[in-house]
């Protein structure tokens, strides 16, 4: 059940091409980086893949399912089964936690119920579990603004958990911390993708990152997609490709 | 303010002012005519003695049965009637008589009034009353009056004559103008709350239309915020006040009126701040739960309302303490609230009761201000 | 066993002293609510006396207790059947001491259509006319059999009968009057009461030919007055009014524009000089309410707590409350309007001021201080400096509130368009009061901009 995208292309209202007809194929388990500058549309592309932002033209196609023709109610139940992390966390500050996490839920759960705030019991388990898994369980029921960045982002993944998720999208999920926790935050994604068997699909900045994790790198520039490949075949030529030409590669 | 228009901008300032004055018609002079200087010292005096406790005063009373003209048959020779106090009179005279009335064993030096009192009838369709005397009991508790049969109590029901004495018991009680100011108090603060719990439950759905970030994604949607952001100025630059005494000829006079003119006011002020806080809203994680595939009003509960309770709540207690003074004046055109007996008061040179509504105003607003900036820095 | 039974006693106990148990968790502000919320429906339910606020009293008592116990036992919180109690008892007795009735503003609708009607044509112009009137008695009802009737010589009007009765169709025509002009129907009846003849609800308005003809037709009004209807046989004479009219000269301003305008002209007049001398009076004293000038002995720190005492308590005093008590005090008019809004505006402005002056950064005056300067100096030139942009914006906001206060100060005697407007409200003049109303929310919307403007500059 691959993720294949063909011939992607987003053109914003205001007439910034962000993506332009690019084509790529995800095989299931993999962990695949994009890597980009700065405006390359890395995140339009992660976005478009669950219609956070809708494509311009092209075809997603998850499962055998065209994600980009689904109707609301069917992208809901697709969305459900794709985690994703964001660099900001995009947290709700003045929640708890734990609700935090829950809400990961909601697009299984009765809606009627859940607006009243009501959480069947089991569901908070497996958020305490979720929470457990990423080592914050006595945080529970802090607000969530009280929590470090790398905490912040542990929720994010725990919340990502709930969703018991197929495929798992991180846009920058690392760009806001500092090494160390880039690092233990990536190793939480890791094991989702190697014990779990979830496809990852992450967006990063640091090339030394992209070797320590990823199995298959996507390279984007101006919106084209200007490398696909291992992580091992990024040599210079390829880094200048995708970096430009007087980019200095440090690292990695 | 530099160069060649310095003189003519002072200038222009001097002049404006000058017609101000003018226009405003200022006479300092005015505050020591003796007539006004009188007046403000009655007020000003009045004003730092309000009226809290008043001597209580004590009362008894008797009433005989008296009729005019004399039935055949009846003597009018005086005759004693009741025990303690009693009264000797006689039991019936004609019109225009002058008759002769004593009371005995009444409260020693107390104040007596002697008042006809008649029974409903064709010309008094309500019955009524006629002070008649007035007169001091003497040392031992009785005195003596001399009366006028008036043509008024020859009716068909007959009259009776009363003899009310009233005294001061020397201790202090609770003045009534106190308890009715506590009453209108109580009126106010309620109209204050009627007025912002209505104001929000209507001014929530509108911040959502004059919210940019929500409205405007389409022509229509911007069309509407612009249609709702110019209506929320327009009625804004209306005060309460003029809304209350327009009210009040609608809904009639009375604390309705007030509590309407302030759920006006309110929900277009308060309209306008849940917009500006629902304009800087963090969009992340209203996308955030959306990618878990989460229904509209899903992402609205979990997303958007955790980021806009606190700062609403701030918001509606802040304008509950500030209806709270508006509504302590909504009274003076009809709107209800302790406004309305402060007016009355005033009108009727009544100061001391005022200066118990004023300092009562003070100590509410006062009050509220402070619960109100304590609870506020409570939901930060 | 019997310290477990001791400790369950315990807990029950606490658990029915509402606020008893925040208190003993230390949340003090939860507690004290608590307290004030029991105290408050203990005095509602006291003073209204009904049954159903003794009610809700107790299903709050339970409910508190009742969220206690479950946090002691269960280890969570339902505080939602005392809330509930509570918020029954509130509202309940809001909607009863503030007299709400729904219906109202629907049942008298026809009390404020006038004002709605009048808000899409307020009284703005006049157009001078000159009018020619015509008088035609009618007899009603007819004793007689019905004959035409014409008057005048030269000019005349005829109508089909000189008697009818209300609801009959009459025909009226006129000959060789002044062409072009408009015609207008009244009807007038004995005790003097005059309405416009309407066609289909709307007035009637006609025009003559060139010939100085026309001709209508119309249904005789209602007219006779209650009270004074015409015994059997006889008699009682209404009077058809025939206008001719024509607009002559330019249009002008109405007379209720003026006024507005000259009244809007004073109210800007009793803000401007209200927040002016306010601003005069409360600078100085503000610095008499600021603790870092005043803290230093004990009589100076008595004067800061005088101060601070005054502003408190006059700025809780609405401006209209000092209205009615100038004007009891130098008689109707502006200058009692402008001193109610500078008796408020003092305490606020000096209450705002007094903060600016005590967030100074005390460097500056201790480094001017340093160089040997007096007290005034000192203020002159380290404190002034920091102090006037906050001055200059609060004055500012100010006098965005005063210019509000100056429309309705009048309403209480003080002068400026509120006073006006309480009068035509009183009256019932919709037109008038539409006039004003606009012209207030101009005026208003302008100024409101014109200071945004201002603030925009100097911050
Ligand atoms: N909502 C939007 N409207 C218009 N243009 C947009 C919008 N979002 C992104 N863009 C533009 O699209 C292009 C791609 O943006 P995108 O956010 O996908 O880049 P990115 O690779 O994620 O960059 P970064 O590393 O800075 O996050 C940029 O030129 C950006 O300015
Ligand atoms: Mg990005």
């Amino acid at each position: 059940m691959p993720l294949i995208v063909e011939h992607l292309t987003k053109i914003y209202p205001d007439g910034t091409r962000a993506l332009n007809d690019v084509s790529f194929r995800v095989e299931d388990g993999e962990f695949v980086a994009i890597v980009g500058l700065s405006g390359a549309g890395k995140s339009t592309l992660l976005r478009c893949i669950n219609r956070l932002v809708e494509p311009t033209s092209g075809r997603i196609i998850w499962n055998d399912i065209d994600i980009t023709a689904a109707s609301p109610q069917e992208l809901r139940r697709i969305r459900r089964q794709i985690g994703m992390i964001f660099q900001q966390f995009n947290l709700v500050k003045r929640s708890t936690v734990l609700t935090n996490v829950l809400s990961g839920r909601l697009g299984y759960l009765n809606p009627w119920l859940t607006l009243l705030g009501y959480f069947p019991p089991a569901e908070k388990k497996r958020a305490m579990e979720a929470l457990e898994r990423v080592g914050l369980a006595d945080l529970a029921y802090k607000r969530a603004d009280e929590l470090s960045g790398g905490q912040q982002q542990r929720v994010g993944i725990a919340r990502a958990l709930m969703q018991e998720p197929r495929l798992l999208l991180a846009d920058e999920p690392v760009a806001s911390l500092d090494p160390v926790l880039a690092h233990s935050i990536l190793r939480y994604i890791e094991e989702l993708n190697k014990e779990g068997g979830v496809t990852v699909i992450c967006s990063l900045h640091f090339l030394d990152l992209v070797h320590r994790y990823a199995t298959k790198v996507i390279g984007l520039k101006d919106g084209f997609k200007v490398f696909e490949g291992r992580p091992e075949e990024i040599d210079d030529r390829r880094f200048k490709e995708i970096y430009g030409q007087e980019a200095e590669r440090i690292g990695g | 303010m530099k160069g060649p228009w310095r003189i003519p901008i002072i200038l222009g300032i001097i002049i404006v002012y000058a017609l101000c004055w003018r226009a405003v018609g200022i006479a300092p002079s005015k505050f020591f005519e003796p007539q006004a200087a009188q007046r403000a010292r009655e007020i000003f005096t009045a004003f730092v003695t309000p009226e809290i406790l008043i001597p209580e005063v004590s009362r008894q009373a008797v009433e005989v049965p008296f009729r005019v003209p004399c039935p055949p048959g009846a003597k009018s020779t005086p005759e004693v009637s009741g025990l303690s106090p009693q009264i000797v009179m006689p039991v019936c005279a004609s019109e225009g008589e002058i008759i002769k009335v004593e009371g005995r064993g009444f409260h020693p030096k107390s104040d007596v009034i002697l008042r006809w009192r008649f029974a409903p009838s064709s010309q008094l369709p309500l019955g009524g009353e006629l002070v008649a005397a007035r007169v001091k009991a003497n040392e031992d508790g009785s005195f003596e009056a001399q009366i006028e049969v008036r043509p008024l109590l020859a009716q068909e029901g007959g009259a009776s004559l009363q003899a009310e004495a009233q005294w001061r018991t020397g201790r202090r009680v609770v003045s009534p103008a106190l308890v009715k100011t506590a009453e209108l108090m109580v009126q106010t603060i309620f109209l204050a709350l009627m007025a912002t719990t209505f104001a929000t439950v209507i001014a929530i759905p509108i911040s959502f239309l004059a919210a940019r970030n929500i409205m405007a994604k389409g022509p229509v949607g911007t069309a509407i915020y612009y249609a709702v952001r110019w209506v929320l100025d327009l009625v804004r630059s209306i005060e309460p006040i003029v809304v209350a005494a327009i009210f009040a000829t609608w809904v009639g006079f009375g604390p309705f009126a007030g509590v309407l003119a302030l759920t006006v006011a309110t929900i277009v002020s308060l309209g306008k701040l849940f917009s500006e806080v629902i304009e800087t809203i963090d969009p992340g994680p209203v996308e955030a739960i959306t990618a878990t595939g989460a229904n509209l009003l899903q992402v609205i509960r979990y997303a958007v309302v955790p980021q806009i309770v606190l700062p609403f709540l701030a918001f509606i207690i802040y304008h509950w303490d500030i209806n709270i003074r508006i509504s302590t004046v909504v009274g003076f055109v009809g709107g209800g609230g302790i406004g309305y007996q402060l007016k009355l008061w005033i009108d009727q040179t009544d100061y001391h009761k005022a200066g118990t509504a004023v300092w009562a105003i003070v100590a509410v607003v006062s009050v509220m201000d402070y619960v109100s900036a304590r609870l506020r820095e409570a939901i930060k | 066993m019997d310290r477990k039974r001791n400790a369950s006693a315990v807990k029950a106990l606490i658990s029915l002293i509402p606020g008893l148990a925040y208190f003993l968790e230390g949340h003090q502000t939860l507690s004290l609510i608590w307290f004030f919320v029991t105290l408050a429906i203990l005095g509602l339910a006291l003073w209204r006396g009904h049954t159903w606020l003794w009610i809700c009293l107790a299903l709050w008592w339970v409910g508190s207790s009742y969220d206690v116990l479950m946090r002691y036992y269960r280890n969570t919180s339902r505080l939602w059947p005392a809330v509930l109690a509570a918020l029954v008892a509130f509202y309940g007795v809001g909607w009863e001491v503030t007299e709400i009735d729904l219906l109202a503003p629907f049942q008298r609708f026809d009390k404020m259509k006038p004002y709605l009607v009048a808000l899409l044509q307020p009284d703005l112009i006049l157009h001078p006319e000159e009018r020619e009137v015509f008088q035609v008695p009618i007899e009603m009802p007819c004793v007689k059999e019905p004959q035409p009737k014409t008057i005048g010589h030269k000019e005349t009007i005829t109508v089909s009968s000189g008697c009818a009765w209300t609801g009959d169709t009459l025909k009226v025509e006129g000959e060789t009057l002044r062409p072009g002009f408009k015609v207008e129907l009244w009807w007038v009846n004995p005790i003097g009461e005059r309405q416009r003849i309407l066609k289909g609800g709307t007035p009637l308005t006609l025009q003559t030919d060139e010939h100085g003809r026309f001709t209508a037709e119309f249904t005789v009004p209602k007219a006779i007055p209650v009270g004074f209807e015409p015994k059997p046989g006889e008699y009682q004479v209404h009077t058809l009014q025939v206008h001719l009219v024509r607009r002559v000269g330019m249009i002008r301003p109405s007379d209720a524009l003026i006024e507005v305008a000259l009244k809007m002209g004073e109210t800007i007049a009793i803000a401007l000089l209200a927040t002016t001398l306010a601003v005069i009076v409360a600078a100085p004293l503000s610095f008499l309410g600021a603790r870092n000038i005043m803290g230093g002995s004990i009589p100076t720190r008595a004067i800061y707590y005088l101060m601070r005492l005054f502003f408190n308590v006059v700025r809780s005093v609405e401006p209209m409350i000092f209205g009615i008590v100038f004007v009891v005090w130098v008689g109707l008019g502006s200058f009692a309007g402008m001193l109610a809004l500078v008796a408020h505006s003092i305490a606020a402005l000096g209450k705002l001021f007094s903060e600016v002056v005590e967030h100074i950064d005390p460097g500056p005056v201790e480094a001017i201080s340093a160089t040997g300067a007096n007290r005034l100096q000192v203020i002159r030139y380290a404190v002034i400096p920091q102090i006037v942009p906050d001055f200059a914006s609060f004055t500012l906001y100010r006098w965005d509130i005063n210019v509000r206060m100056s429309t309705i100060i009048g309403f209480v005697g003080g002068g400026g368009i509120g006073f006006r407007l309480s009068e035509w409200i009183r009256l019932s003049a919709y037109r008038q009061v539409a006039t004003a109303v606009i012209g207030i929310a101009l005026v208003i919307i302008a100024l409101d901009y014109l200071s945004s403007q201002i603030r925009r500059r100097i911050v």
